[in-house]
């Protein structure tokens, strides 16, 4: 605070050191009217120059400011793009996963369809469908079609809870970033 | 009269005041920590250098960026600069800006109606 307030004197210190001797002249109680006159002149122009300065400043000061804006929006704009783009690269990501467990279930059902479904399913169809093959051969095929469009949703379900795991990964490692770097600052 | 060399970092600007050609260059980006500090060698050139300035002064500045505490620095650069003129030498002050960077060209009109001396705007 002390070097700041330091430098803040430095910088108008031509400024200040004006000031102090006019304050010295004025002080001085033998001042002639003359005198009064030619320190109020210089002030006078001092003065002058400082409000020029000051609007120079404040000009410089308002397009960092508007700099700093535009900066700030940008960067915000960059951020949400790099945001998606994760979120898509998640996703993508994820959905490899989804499809490989996907297939390996699919494979199980086969197994298990092959294994345990199909004589049940041979078996009824025998018995409802009694002497017409194509019928039997209808239904042993239409249920196996229904079973092979549950992949679709299984996959859907499958990615839908990666995609949660994920999310809570991910949410777990930036509280843990913010926490570090709370961490951080209280130690510094 | 010796130059003065400063070279340029990512928070000061390159300075080189060559003070037998009356050349005198301010060029980069100036958001030192201290202005006062790394400006104070360029003021203490330039007072000398006013006593016994060349016939013509020229002075090239081409700023990226500067601060505000920069800002007040350059102004009292460019002050000591009219000094030169008011004692009766040929002064020249040329504001290089890029094209595409209007509040350096701003900037300039602003330092440009403070002075006395004669102003140039140019575009990069």
């Amino acid at each position: 605070m002390e070097e700041r307030r330091a430098k803040k004197k430095n910088l108008f210190e031509h400024e200040s050191n004006i000031l102090s001797s006019s304050k010295v002249v004025i002080a001085n109680e033998d001042l002639t009217l003359e005198e009064a006159k030619a320190e109020l002149i210089s002030l006078n122009a001092h003065y002058e120059d400082l409000v020029d300065q000051s609007k120079l400043i404040t000009k410089v000061s308002d397009r960092l400011q508007k700099k700093i804006n535009k900066t700030n929006d940008a960067l915000e704009s960059k951020n949400n793009e790099l945001s998606e783009t994760l979120d898509a690269l998640t996703k993508a990501k994820v959905g490899r996963r989804a499809t490989t467990i996907t297939l390996v279930i699919f494979v199980v059902l086969f197994l298990v369809t092959e294994a345990f479904v199909e004589p049940p399913i041979e078996r009824y169809s025998h018995i409802w469908f009694e002497g017409n093959d194509a019928a039997e051969m209808a239904f042993s095929l239409g249920v196996k079609g229904a079973l092979a469009l549950l992949l679709r949703p299984i996959e859907k379900i499958v990615e839908g809870i990666l995609v949660k795991r994920e999310k809570a990964r991910k949410d777990r490692e930036a509280e843990l970033l913010r926490n570090q770097g709370q961490d951080a600052s209280v130690v510094s | 009269m010796e130059s003065l060399i400063i070279t340029e970092t990512n928070l000061t600007p390159s300075i080189k005041f060559d003070g037998e050609s009356g050349q005198l260059e301010l060029k980069g980006r100036s958001i030192p920590e201290n202005s006062l500090e790394f400006y104070q060698p360029v003021y203490e050139w330039l007072d000398k250098y006013i006593d016994s300035p060349q016939d013509k002064t020229v002075v090239n500045v081409q700023f990226d960026y500067f601060n505000t505490s920069s800002s007040k620095c350059i102004l009292d650069i460019l002050k000591r600069i009219d000094k030169i003129e008011e004692k009766g030498y040929d002064v020249l002050i040329k504001w290089y800006y890029d094209e595409s960077d209007e509040d350096m060209m701003e900037a300039g009109e602003d330092y440009s109606d403070l002075l006395d001396a004669p102003f140039e705007l140019l575009v990069l």
